[in-house]
């Protein structure tokens, strides 16, 4: 996370301590803009769910009038108006039946092809963030807003937008039509009560959102146990860290219960004023009505139709509060949603300074690189890299030296000072194309679940097999390859868990040679392997770095000595710069390094 | 996770409700009984609720088109305001209740999954990708819920048939006979679009298990996305995989369209039968007005019903597959208390003998090791990778079981601990060091129930860590991100090394790092673990010359076997591939 991103979230923090009311205008513009997202498919399923929203309504509105008038045929004997009704029936749950299927059909259609877009959007968009967004995230949060989360979302907005906000209006309309035809005084007293208790569930369920929002952090807060345990677990069962681990789960289990409960008891209250909407004028007809009955001011098949259409209308408060507390709910999955669709993408600006022949030239001048935090990682660092060099980088860990490779690579971008790559400053550079010049081999490289084919030709997409068989072979890896049981076409496992330290580290190395690179820069690479796979691995290297500038973090004296350059890091400082043989007889801070990796590299059996 | 023995499992099982059920009531746990009353409770009173509105209907009615009198007002203000109770308070509060007991049992079971989850092998986990896990669990858990609810739904069903088609009955049986025969007809229709749609919701659910999968690569490796350039790539193997999963839901949709159908068929078609035939009956005179009436307000119950007929076994199929795959997790055996492999040597630190051990996939690690440590002994083991070290460490760990051979630590066979006491006297410190998501603190406290920041800060000072940690920010507070992510290589494994030294236990297990570290912190590390390795057995995979000298034995590991023992000077005399290996190691230094 930049500086400025932190300030910014502790400011969003604050803001929504500040304001837990519900902001109107802010849901509004959520809605329209998933609106917007999903507009193309709103027209071509979503608007047929909406017209049969309004024809479900409005038919099933008529039918239960029609139904409710045959007590008057009954008891007035009218054949004729008998025949006509029997027809209507049928007609009406005809033509009812066949909104129930194309109704189902287009709603789902909606639903999923939204749920494709905003999957393929939300993908894109993490795929466009900056480094510093994932070093600041946990996983299992980002993923589960692509996996989860959209699911939701995706079926609410289908529901409602297309479901429930058609049928509603109109059963309100067609409804209370039928209502007032049939007795206009009973209507406004049976109707009356209903305006006074939305607006008390509008207010009640105000905090709901905010509860379904935390609960899906305790989620997410459980999940990353459950990761930490499974990817951790042999530590975790030596060091039986059962209890305590335990304990803290259920303790995110426990808050997340706490929020639901909440969560729960306003809805049940919500519901409850729903149902006194519901209930209320039902027995109000029931009352009033008969009165009105046995004064003769309508008919009992007027009571029985009006008492039919009533529950729909009186229920759409009750509607009304479900598809609310969902609308505020599922605004919360939708806010998080956008919000990583708002992220800031890395720039895709800038041009490609790239050169044929002899490698990648480097400059530093002044650069300095603070975390977000304020600690102050590289002052002022001042080097030079000629084309088809190598360069060493040699200091006590915690140094700054994996950042400063992180910088090369456009990963942060709040340093001071300039980085001259090829002469163009690093800002100028368009990112992909700056990355294009670059192969970057760390101490443990990740490696996808994919087959080792598939895993080396990342380096280069359009690689055809012999290509990456011959650059398996400079990266010494063709031999264990062969020997596997299904060779090039192995599949590995998360983070290659199934290959040696070693293996792994060549088959990435394979695939930084088919990159091919003209600055390559080598954090360590050797520095988890033990001898063998450590002689494999430096020949593999030597492979990838022929002809090339090279930048190599090191300890191992025989890199440092044989590089053009090499830089000594402290606190951020570059305290002592030069070839080997300067730095020895200036007798600074690199002989005391260099004299006590002697000592160590003769202590260690496998140098 | 073997999802094929599983799918096995499940197709053999194949609809038998009831055993679902049974295995649905033993993960609910402590809740069941309580769920199952409340469950029953409120159906039985919803059931007699619906009579009861429905006898509303029939009294109004007669009360004004009889007029004879047997209906009184009282009666029906009574029935209106039991209606009115019902709705409001009663009705609410079972509902609050049921809501309550759902949000318990659904924590309930998240909690006893980790636990269940946390005392299963590590073999277990082998090759099951972490996020795929993590997105399954929740998803079964939260199916739980849901197959608790289509539960109460059939109960609801069951009971509410059982209350209204007799009610139903004595109204009309006509009538009734035409209801109930459009009923059947209506579950028969549904049962055949039903099998189908559970083919499709399977492939909807394997095709988004991938699509998870994809999208854990692509946030968990994105430093290599980046420099590699995927992101084009990679979107469009996601955008692929979301396709699939659209093209399985259309299917499914397009099946499920006509369970959309055919409730509106059972719902206005029967209303239009009772409208119509009621109509007829009336006519012929054979129909009193007042009872029409009440049957057409029933009538929205019985629809209900007969549409969770159709609607619950497919939910069931939904969500019971999940309950289906947890109570197989629930049922699978846990680690075993102990493990049965003998071997008795009061002496011993540390013995092996001929042990034989391959993981689940059928390679042998290890074939027939043996090995010896007395009491306070420190033992190299030597050679290159894949020739079994690290695991014959983690046999000793407790975190496998060997297949065959005796193993003894401190004097005990290894059937005489139970796991946890096994790894209570074992401390290990792997090669590549995993920290926790959590503080720098927590994380070397977990060498110890409830140490005191002192105890914390002197394994940090002893491990070489106190001089960075300090140097943070946050200090021992520090977070360290998600698998340390906030931390370099040599400050992790530092924080492994301090979490050993906490946890002070008799066997010490040492995979060396070779050059994780800068020379400087090295040496002083290595004089610490020198410290820590005095007076305790000691078992190092070794890569350090002075380690090797400092050995009291050497074994030279090969492909799964002990090559030869001995200490340093006895094997480069008499074994030549050790001399070999050390050799060439020897002169690339001396070269430099």
């Amino acid at each position: 996370m930049t500086k400025q991103t932190q300030k910014k979230s502790t400011k969003k923090v604050k803001e929504e301590t500040e304001n837990k009311k519900i902001n109107w205008h802010e849901i509004l513009s959520i809605m329209k803009r998933y609106y917007k997202y999903t507009i193309e498919y709103f027209w071509q399923w979503g608007i047929w769910r909406f017209i049969g929203g309004f024809a479900s309504a409005s038919v099933g509105l008529l039918f239960s009038y029609n139904l409710g008038k045959i007590i008057d045929i009954i008891v007035d004997n009218d054949w004729q108006a008998a025949v006509k009704a029997i027809i209507v029936l049928a007609f009406l749950a005809i033509f009812r039946m066949i909104i129930g299927y194309t109704n189902s059909l287009t709603s789902y259609r909606y639903d999923i092809l939204s749920g494709r877009k905003l999957r393929k959007k939300a993908m894109e968009r993490i795929h466009s963030l900056p480094i510093s967004y994932f070093e600041s995230k946990h996983t299992g949060e980002v993923i589960s807003r692509v996996v989860n989360d959209i699911d939701k979302l995706q079926s609410y907005y289908s529901d409602s937008i297309a479901g429930t906000w058609s049928y509603l209006p109109m059963n309100t309309i067609v409804g209370l039509w039928l209502l007032l035809s049939i007795n206009w005084k009973l209507t406004i007293i049976c109707v009356i009560s209903i305006p006074l208790f939305t607006i008390v569930i509008g207010k009640i369920s105000m905090p709901i959102a905010e509860s379904g929002k935390k609960i899906q952090e305790c989620i997410a807060t459980c999940n990353s146990y459950l990761r930490d345990f499974i990817e951790g677990i042999e530590i975790y069962k030596i060091f039986t860290m059962e209890k305590r681990h335990g304990k803290h789960f259920e303790d995110a289990v426990d808050e997340g219960v706490i929020h639901a409960r909440k969560k729960s008891a306003r809805q049940r209250v919500s519901w409850a004023i729903g149902s006194f909407n519901y209930v209320l004028p039902t027995v109000l007809s029931y009352a009033i009505g008969g009165i009105f009955v046995a004064r003769g001011e309508m008919s009992i098949g007027d009571l029985v139709a009006f008492s039919t259409v009533l529950p729909p209308v009186a229920n759409i408060t009750h509607q009304f509060a479900g598809s609310y507390t969902g609308l505020i709910e599922h605004m919360g999955i939708a806010k998080h949603f956008f919000e990583l669709i708002d992220e800031k993408p890395e720039r895709t600006d800038g041009g490609d300074y790239s050169k044929s022949g002899a490698g990648v030239e480097l400059e530093f001048k002044d650069v300095s690189y603070s975390y977000p935090n304020g600690l102050a990682v590289l002052k002022d660092c001042i080097f030079k890299v000629p084309g088809g060099k190598t360069i060493a980088m040699v200091g006590a860990s915690g140094g700054g030296k994996s950042t400063l490779f992180k910088l090369l690579c456009g990963y942060y971008t709040s340093y001071t000072g300039e980085i001259r790559i090829n002469g163009a400053e690093l800002s100028e550079w368009n990112l992909d194309d700056l990355r294009r010049n670059i192969a970057y081999v760390s101490q443990e490289s990740y490696l996808f679940d994919n087959s080792i084919k598939e895993n080396i030709r990342f380096g280069k997409l359009d690689a055809t097999d012999e290509e990456v068989i011959e650059a398996a072979k400079k990266a010494y890896a063709h031999d264990f390859i062969t020997e596997l049981e299904n060779g090039y076409d192995t599949k590995l496992g998360e983070r290659g868990v199934r290959l040696s330290g070693g293996q792994a580290q060549r088959i990435a190395i394979a695939r930084a040679i088919l990159k091919n690179a003209p600055l390559i820069l080598l954090d360590e690479p050797t520095a988890a392997l033990d001898t063998k796979a450590e002689f494999y691995v430096q020949k593999a290297l030597e492979n990838l770095s022929q002809n090339k500038t090279v930048f190599v973090i090191a300890h191992c004296i025989s890199t440092i000595e044989k590089s053009d350059n090499i830089l000594v890091l402290e606190n951020g400082h570059i305290i002592e710069q030069g070839k080997h043989a300067d730095l020895v007889s200036r007798g600074g801070r690199y002989i005391e390094l260099y004299s006590s990796q002697i000592a160590r590299e003769e202590a260690v059996f496998n140098a | 996770m073997p999802e094929n023995t599983k799918d096995k499992t499940l197709s053999e099982k194949k609809n038998n409700i009831l055993k679902d059920i049974k295995h649905l009531l033993s993960i609910l746990g402590k809740y069941k009984v309580l769920y199952i009353i409340f469950m029953l409770l409120s159906s039985i009173i919803g059931s007699f609720m619906t009579i009861i509105a429905a006898e509303t209907m029939r009294s109004l009615v007669s009360f004004f088109v009889d007029k004879d009198g047997s209906i009184t007002v009282t009666r029906l203000i009574v029935l209106i305001a039991s209606m009115t109770f019902y709705r409001l308070v009663i009705g609410q509060l079972i509902n609050y209740v049921i809501s309550i007991l759902q949000i318990k049992m659904e924590a309930d079971i998240r909690k006893r999954l980790f636990w269940k989850l946390q005392s299963m092998p590590v073999g277990y986990f082998h090759g099951s990708h972490s996020g795929d896990f993590v997105a399954k669990m929740n998803l079964d858990v939260t199916s739980v819920s849901k197959a608790a609810d289509t539960l109460w739904d059939g109960a609801y069903t069951i009971i509410n048939m059982a209350f209204i088609i007799p009610y139903f009955m004595s109204l009309d049986w006509r009538l009734s006979v035409v209801v109930i025969a459009l009923g059947i007809l209506f579950s028969i229709f549904i049962n055949l679009v039903v099998r189908p749609m559970r083919k499709r919701s399977k492939d909807i659910l394997k095709s988004m298990s991938e699509m998870s999968m994809t999208t854990t690569e692509s946030v968990t490796g994105f430093n290599v996305t980046k420099m590699f350039l995927l992101q084009d790539k990679f979107s469009k193997d996601f955008s692929d995989g979301v396709d699939t999963i659209y093209e399985n839901q259309k299917k499914y949709g397009n099946l499920s369209a006509w369970i959309g159908f055919s409730q509106m068929v059972i719902t206005y078609g029967g209303r239009a039968a009772i409208g119509i035939f009621g109509l007829i009956f009336a006519f012929n005179g054979t129909l009193d007005v007042s009872v029409l009436a009440g049957m057409l307000t029933v009538y929205y119950n019985i629809i209900d019903s007969f549409i969770n007929v159709g609607s619950v076994p497919s939910d069931m199929q939904k969500y019971f597959a999940s309950s289906d795959r947890l109570y197989d997790l629930f049922n699978t055996s846990s680690e075993p208390e102990r493990y049965e492999i003998g071997g008795t040597d009061p002496e011993a630190g540390v013995l092996l003998k001929d042990v034989e051990f391959e993981y689940n996939d059928g390679m042998p690690v290890l074939k027939g090791v043996s090995i010896c440590a007395k009491k306070g002994e420190m033992i190299a083991l030597v050679g290159d990778s894949g020739s079994g070290k690290t695991t014959l460490v983690k046999l000793l760990a407790g975190l496998y079981a060997a297949n065959k051979g005796e193993i003894v630590v401190n004097g005990r066979g290894l059937s005489d601990y139970t796991l946890t006491e096994l790894r209570q006297s074992v401390a290990y410190v792997p090669q590549d060091a995993y920290v926790f998501n959590g503080s720098i603190k927590e994380n070397i406290s977990y060498g110890k129930d409830n140490p005191t920041d002192d105890e914390i800060i002197l394994s940090a000072k002893e491990a070489n860590a106190d001089t960075f940690i300090m140097e943070k920010p946050d200090g021992y507070e520090t977070q360290v991100g998600e698998r340390g992510i906030q931390l370099s290589g040599g400050e992790r494994q530092r924080v492994a090394i301090a979490r050993a030294i906490l946890k002070n236990a008799p066997l010490l297990l040492l995979d060396e790092a070779t050059s994780s570290l800068d020379s400087e912190t090295e040496l002083a590390i290595q004089a610490t673990l020198e410290k820590l390795m005095k007076g305790r057995t000691s078992v190092v995979v070794a890569h350090r010359l002075s380690t090797i000298i400092n050995a009291d034995r050497i074994y030279f590991m090969r492909e799964g076997k002990v090559v030869d023992s001995g200490s340093h000077k006895e094997l480069l005399e008499k074994c030549r591939d050790y001399s070999d290996l050390f050799y060439k190691n020897f002169e690339k230094v001396a070269v430099s």
